[in-house]
């Protein structure tokens, strides 16, 4: 990654000749400012996920090195790129592939000495830490295919497998990831014939599983060797997804602030922001949106009641750059009308944003089939008993994941394997939709089994 | 906690009750609960039930639905396998043995089952603290407050307006756990046994995140002063950074410095819109509090400890100690980042640092579910 820290020059967005119908991933007014390819990365924290991200992103990480820090796991998150093709046709590859911040603008010189050819941008793509749990717990309830594609790192410098790697390629399998590029990474720890070996082992090893096949490139993220290969290799084995432009857009809210200085003047208040990923449609600044299940209150009766909320988009962005609309890939910024207070300190996680109207029903209680694992995860022996899963009673206090939705739940009453659940805070979901059931056992949330929605029972009007 | 810990005395002097009678007239409105044993054992029990008259409700729209008696016919589009998954048909299945759990258990020190109702005299004492500050507070033990557990409060932060709800936030959440590690209770000890833990009850404030700095003390010096949110940038607070920097200086130079009982710690700083600052909280010199836009490093290297985990650092990267004050805020837009702190909203399984191989085994059994 170079840096280019020119003011950058993007492409000019237009609402008024926006032609939803003719939108793909690779519109130039779209790829030039946000990324539309979520590729995830899975590796072992210390085989270089990082770096190799932070390698072709530039985005910088933040650095844990010592045991005197409560995560020495380094969480990237999510992190945009730029990647180009020089068009001077004598510009050689792989070398003529690049990558840079997702802020650069669209056609950078060519840094080869004497090439004087412009790169043009190919791919704006999203790097997402993998499996990060709620990637792969959204993809387990909902089957739907959150990333397109996957970089699968493994340390040159250890042989193959090594521990987790097996998981990481059931992890593939279950995200139902066909287009993987695995990334031999520290090379220029080892010399050429432990690299050689390696790749042999790899071979093996992914032979039979989902990742056979799959393009092996040997680089070191460290020394910046190999990026360019990386580069060509998303362009050209990486297939453009298929994605909903024309739907009513919809999307799953993961944050939401105040971002407002205290004691602003009313008329210089900006209201709330909300980010989140967009799962289909298009959203676009001046849309009328709905937030469901929105604000949460208690009233004069104890009773509980939740509002849905009803505002106006005033401004999109992804990472630093502004949009006039967004499309389904990577993380996206929603300024909105909504009162501020309402969006601190996250208050709206787990809420959907979308079009006045389109959204799912707000259920307070569900009704569930359910299906209990017989013991808990990740014991293999058979005579232990507390590692039971005990069956579902009354009065039961839960923890149920809807979607990309957490909360609480008590049970209500059950019967076979029908469960009635109060939700503490309402969900926007739909009869069909699958939940995931987990209980404190040890002091822990552990899984105990998943259900499905059979019907939901809405707030009194 | 365990006596050998080296940090022991910095952290002891930095909970709650030490410090807040010392600091009343600087920090918000508080109460401290000295907790009885039987509270604790309540805390620790997996037993996790909610009745139905405090969990919180909301108006029904059809009050058939929560009959005992109406159910659908469930559409059963999962296919599920038996050798992972109970079963609920007519031929008994041998493996539901539940009901002799219960005896089995007993002598699992999780598993002792403890009504509300067994210390009722608490409950009491919550309501009429929560009313006496305005019908909302937010609750902690001797350290920390359960941020990890928002997800199991029905406005998602940390405002309690009942005890039912004060009891869902601290039974779930890890920060929680943590806490209830650091002293030994006696098994021999009867449950109205006082024990080093309290429950902090404090009245409940609009806070505005952005205006929450966390502030590090080493020799009675203050030498830095971080954003406490560190995932957002906030772009009014640039041309704010002087005064509140000058406003924070000021207050620890008046109201903590020579009160506080150790040389070195943190202090948790809200400045107000009128500059005006309020004490949060106070924290250990010890890895569990977030050093935020700092490394330790920088103002302790004497501490570090380099385990095998990590990469080794060459002596160009190393950081550079701090020694006069430096305030470091987030400086750029960076778009959307996730909270991290919201991976607690999963169940543990599907964290992949565990010991276990419970992701692996997770994911066979969904594959098979899926066949
Ligand atoms: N809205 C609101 N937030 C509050 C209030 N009191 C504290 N908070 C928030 O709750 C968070 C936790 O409070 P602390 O007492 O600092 O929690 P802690 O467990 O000591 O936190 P760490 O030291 O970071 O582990 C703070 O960051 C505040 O944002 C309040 O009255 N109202
Ligand atoms: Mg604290
Ligand atoms: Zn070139």
């Amino acid at each position: 990654m170079a840096s280019v820290k020119a003011k950058p020059n993007l492409l000019p967005q237009d609402i008024a000749t926006l032609n939803v119908n003719e939108l793909n991933p690779l519109t130039p007014y779209v790829i030039s400012r946000q990324a539309t390819i979520n590729i995830g990365t899975i590796g072992h924290v210390a085989h270089g996920k990082s770096t190799v991200v932070k390698a072709i992103s530039g985005v910088q990480t933040v650095r844990f090195t010592s045991e005197f820090k409560r995560n020495i796991t380094i969480k990237l998150g999510y992190a945009n790129a730029k990647i180009f093709k020089c068009d001077n046709q004598e510009c050689p590859r792989p070398g003529c592939y690049k990558s840079y911040r997702s802020n650069t603008e669209d056609s950078p010189n060519c840094e080869r000495p004497g090439c004087g050819g412009k790169m043009h941008l190919l791919r704006h793509v999203s790097f997402v830490d993998c499996p990060g749990h709620d990637v792969l717990m959204a993809t387990m309830l909902n089957g739907a295919a959150v990333m397109d594609a996957a970089l699968l790192l493994i340390a040159g410098n250890e042989s193959c497998p090594q521990p987790q790697t097996s998981e990481h390629i059931a992890a593939i399998e279950i995200m139902n990831l066909k287009n993987i590029i695995i990334l031999q990474n520290k090379i220029d720890l080892v010399k050429e014939a432990a690299a050689q070996e390696q790749y042999g082992q790899i071979l093996k090893f992914i032979q039979g599983t989902i990742a056979e096949g799959c393009p092996i490139i040997p680089i070191s993220a460290q020394m910046k060797y190999n990026i360019d290969v990386i580069c060509e290799y998303i362009v050209k084995k990486i297939p453009i997804p298929p994605r909903d432009f024309t739907s009513d857009p919809r999307m799953i809210v993961i944050r939401s602030f105040d971002v407002n200085k205290p004691g602003s003047r009313v008329d210089e208040l900006k209201g709330g922001v909300a980010g989140g990923s967009i799962l289909k449609g298009v959203l676009k600044i001046g849309d009328e949106i709905e937030v469901r299940p929105g604000v949460i209150s208690k009233e004069l009766d104890g009773k509980m009641k939740c509002s849905p909320i009803f505002s106006k988009i005033v401004s999109l962005f992804a990472e630093e750059n502004e949009l006039q609309y967004a499309v389904p890939g990577g993380l996206i910024g929603v300024g909105t009308k909504i009162d501020p207070t309402l969006c601190r300190a996250d208050r709206l996680v787990g809420q959907v944003l979308g079009s006045v109207g389109k959204l799912p029903e707000i259920f307070t209680t569900l009704e569930v089939n359910f299906f209990l694992l017989r013991r808990l995860l990740g014991v293999k022996s058979e005579g232990d008993k507390q590692n039971k899963v005990k069956k579902l009673s009354k009065d039961d206090t839960l923890m149920v994941n809807i979607g990309s939705t957490s909360t609480g739940c008590r049970v209500i009453a059950v019967k076979h394997d029908l469960a009635k659940l109060a939700l503490l805070t309402p969900v926007c979901t739909q009869e069909g939709e699958k939940i995931a059931l987990s209980r404190r056992v040890d002091k822990n949330w552990r899984l105990i089994g998943w259900g499905e929605i059979q019907r939901g029972m809405s707030e009194k009007a | 906690m365990n006596k050998t810990d080296k940090y022991f005395e910095n952290k002891r002097k930095c909970m709650f009750q030490e410090w807040y009678p010392t600091f009343k007239q600087v920090t918000f409105s508080s109460t401290i609960i000295p907790l009885p044993k039987i509270f604790i054992d309540y805390l620790n029990s997996d037993h996790f039930v909610s009745n139905e008259q405090e969990f919180p409700q909301y108006r029904n729209d059809d009050p058939e639905f929560l009959d005992d008696e109406s159910w659908s016919t469930p559409r059963r589009s999962t296919i599920v396998d038996s050798k992972y998954y109970q079963s609920y048909g007519s031929d008994s299945d041998s493996d539901s043995d539940d009901s002799d759990d219960s005896n089995d258990d007993d002598k699992k020190k999780n598993s002792r089952i403890i009504k509300e109702s067994e210390f009722q005299h608490l409950l009491d004492e919550i309501k009429s603290i929560i009313t006496k500050y305005g019908g909302y507070v937010l609750p902690k033990l001797n350290w920390s407050a359960p941020k990890d557990a928002t997800f199991m409060n029905a406005f998602c932060t940390l405002k309690c307006s009942t005890p039912t709800d004060v009891f869902l936030l601290l039974k779930s959440s890890d920060f929680i756990n943590h806490d209830l590690a650091q002293f030994e209770t006696n098994e021999q000890d009867d449950d109205l046994t006082i024990t080093p833990y309290v429950l902090v009850l404090r009245k409940w404030q609009n806070l505005t995140e952005s205006m929450e700095f966390r502030c590090f003390v080493k020799d009675k010096k203050l030498l830095g002063i971080s954003q406490r949110d560190t995932s957002t940038y906030y772009s009014f607070l640039k041309d704010k950074k002087e005064s509140i920097q000058e406003s924070i200086e000021s207050f620890f130079n008046q109201n903590i410095k020579d009160k506080f009982s150790q040389d070195s710690y943190t202090f948790d700083a809200y400045v107000t819109k009128e500059n005006k600052v309020w004490l949060i909280d106070f924290n250990p010199i010890h890895p569990s509090t977030d050093s935020l836009l700092f490394d330790w490093e920088e103002f302790f290297p004497e501490l570090i400890v380099d385990d095998e985990e990590s990469t080794p650092i060459s002596e160009q990267d190393k950081l550079k100690l701090i020694q006069d004050l430096e305030f470091r805020l987030i400086e750029n837009r960076e778009g959307i980042r996730p909270n991290l702190a919201m991976e607690s909203r999963l169940p543990m399984d599907l964290k992949d640092s565990s010991q276990s191989s419970a992701i692996n085994d997770l994911l066979e059994k969904f594959k098979d579910k899926l066949q």
